[in-house]
C-alpha cells in the first residue's frame, strides 16, 4: 500500500476494502484529503470520493435509474471519476461498459457492489429518456458545435436503450414538439454515435428525415448521414437530392454525397 | 473580403419559399446571423483576396467549440461596409489561433439598427455563403494543431476525441 492509501486508511469513513478498490485503479494518482467528499448527502453510506480541485461534485442527478436495481453513474462526470469508480466495478463490467463516462451495473453483479451503488435511500433524481437528454436544449436555435453535453446524453441513451430510444425519438420528431434546430442537432448526433447495435435504426431514421417538411431537419438528416459515413445512405441521399427544392440545401446534400462516395 | 460565421439555412430564403418577400427586400432570417454585442459591435474576420488565411480562420474559430460540427460562413467584399456606412476597427479576436486573432480579426462598430439592416441586405446580395463540412473542419483543426498554430490543450476533451481518436 502506498503512502496515499495509508492516508485514506486513517479516514473513519473509509474501509480497507474500498481503499484497495480505489487504489488498484489509481496507483500513483495524487489526491488531496482535503478534497474528500462523500455520497452521504445523497442518502447512501459514507463512501469517500476524491476529486481534483477543478472538478464538480457528483450530484444526485448524475445517478440514473435503469430499473431492477441497476444504476449508472454518468452524465457530466469528469475524467477523474472513471478511475474513482471502484476498479472492481470496472473489472466486473467490462462487457457492460457503455461509454467513457458511463458505468452500468447489471442486476447479477449488483450484490457485489458497495451499497451506495445499489441501494440509495432516496430515489435517483433522473430518469434516462429523451426529456432528460434535451434538458437545457429547448431553445429555438442551438449554436453549431456547442452541443457536447447533448451528444453525451444521446450517446448514453442510445447505447442503453438502443432501437427503443430511436423509436421514441421518431415519435418525438413527428409530434412537432421540438424546434427544427433541435431536431437537426439530434440527427447529427445520431450519425456521430459509435454504436453498432443501433446502426440500422439510426440509418433508417436519418434517411426518413431526408423527407421532412422542414429544410432545417432535412439538412440535419443529411449531416447525420455524413457523420454516419455509410455507403448504405447513398441511394437515399441521391433520391433526396433529386427531390430537393431548395438549391442551397441541394448543394449541401451533394457535398455530403461526395463525402460518402469517396 | 470579410468573413462572418452564420447558419447557412437562414440564407436560403426560408426554405426556398420567398414569394412573400416584397421585391427589393430580403427575408429577415439572415439578420439573426449579424446579432451585435451589447455595445453594438459585430465580430468579423479579414480574409486575404487569395483566401490564403481562410483555413486558419475557420480552424481557429471551430477549435473554440465544444465539439466538431460543420462551419457555415459568409464571405463578403469590404466595400459593403462603406456602402452601409459601417466603421471597422482592428481588435484582437478570441479564436484558438492567437496569431490569427492578432492579424485578422476586426470589429464592425457603432452599428445602428438602420445600418445593420442595410449591411445585412448588402451582404445577402453580394456575399457568398459557404459550408465547411464537419469532416473538413476536423481535418483543418488537426492540420493547424499539428502545425503548432492551435494549442491542443486548449481544445475541449470532446473535441479532442473527435479530432484525434477517429
Amino acid at each position: 500500500m502506498n503512502a496515499r492509501a495509508e492516508e485514506f486508511d486513517d479516514s473513519d469513513s473509509f474501509s480497507t476494502n474500498h481503499g484497495k478498490i480505489i487504489f488498484d485503479a489509481n496507483s500513483g494518482t495524487a489526491f488531496s484529503k482535503n478534497e474528500l467528499l462523500t455520497l452521504q448527502e445523497f442518502g447512501g453510506p459514507r463512501v469517500p470520493w476524491f476529486y481534483e480541485s477543478n472538478t464538480p461534485p457528483i450530484r444526485p442527478r448524475d445517478w440514473i435509474d435503469l430499473g431492477n436495481g441497476v444504476f449508472i453513474f454518468s452524465a457530466s462526470v469528469p475524467d477523474m471519476h472513471q478511475a474513482l469508480v471502484p476498479a472492481r466495478v470496472f473489472t466486473l463490467l467490462q462487457d457492460c461498459y457503455v461509454g467513457q463516462f458511463c458505468f452500468a451495473v447489471p442486476p447479477s453483479e449488483a450484490s457485489t457492489l458497495p451499497d451506495v451503488f445499489t441501494r440509495p435511500s432516496e430515489p435517483p433524481a433522473l430518469k434516462l429518456d429523451w426529456s432528460s437528454c434535451l434538458a437545457g436544449f429547448v431553445d429555438e436555435e442551438i449554436e453549431d458545435g456547442m452541443t457536447a453535453a447533448l451528444g453525451e446524453r444521446i450517446s448514453n441513451l442510445i447505447r442503453l436503450r438502443g432501437s427503443e430510444a430511436i423509436k421514441q425519438l421518431k415519435e418525438l420528431i413527428a409530434s412537432n414538439d421540438l424546434s427544427p434546430s433541435v431536431v437537426s442537432h439530434l440527427l447529427r448526433w445520431l450519425g456521430r454515435i459509435k454504436n453498432a447495435a443501433s446502426f440500422d435504426s439510426r440509418l433508417k431514421l436519418l434517411c426518413e428525415n431526408l423527407r421532412s417538411e422542414s429544410a432545417v431537419i432535412r439538412d440535419g438528416a443529411s449531416l447525420g448521414l455524413a457523420a454516419l459515413g455509410s455507403p448504405k445512405a447513398i441511394s437515399f441521399l441521391q433520391k433526396a437530392i433529386d427531390q430537393e427544392k431548395v438549391p442551397e440545401l441541394r448543394a449541401d446534400m451533394e457535398q455530403v454525397l461526395r463525402e460518402l462516395q469517396y | 473580403m470579410l468573413l462572418r460565421k452564420v447558419d447557412k439555412r437562414r440564407w436560403d430564403g426560408i426554405a426556398g419559399d420567398t414569394g412573400w418577400v416584397p421585391s427589393g427586400d430580403i427575408p429577415a432570417a439572415p439578420v439573426a446571423d449579424f446579432n451585435t454585442s451589447v455595445d453594438s459591435k459585430i465580430s468579423v474576420w479579414y480574409v486575404e483576396s487569395d483566401k490564403s488565411n481562410l483555413e486558419r480562420i475557420i480552424a481557429g474559430i471551430a477549435a473554440g467549440r465544444q465539439t466538431a460540427d460543420k462551419f457555415d460562413y459568409v464571405l463578403f467584399p469590404e466595400n459593403v461596409l462603406s456602402q452601409a456606412g459601417v466603421k471597422v476597427e482592428d481588435v484582437p479576436g478570441k479564436s484558438k489561433d492567437k496569431d490569427a486573432n492578432a492579424k485578422w480579426h476586426r470589429d464592425l462598430v457603432e452599428i445602428s439598427a438602420t445600418k445593420l439592416i442595410k449591411l445585412v441586405e448588402l451582404v445577402h446580395r453580394e456575399g457568398n455563403v459557404v459550408r465547411s463540412s464537419e469532416r473538413d473542419v476536423i481535418a483543418l483543426i488537426r492540420k493547424f494543431v499539428d502545425a503548432g498554430l492551435i494549442e491542443k490543450r486548449g481544445l475541449t476533451e470532446t473535441l479532442t476525441k473527435r479530432i484525434f481518436e477517429n
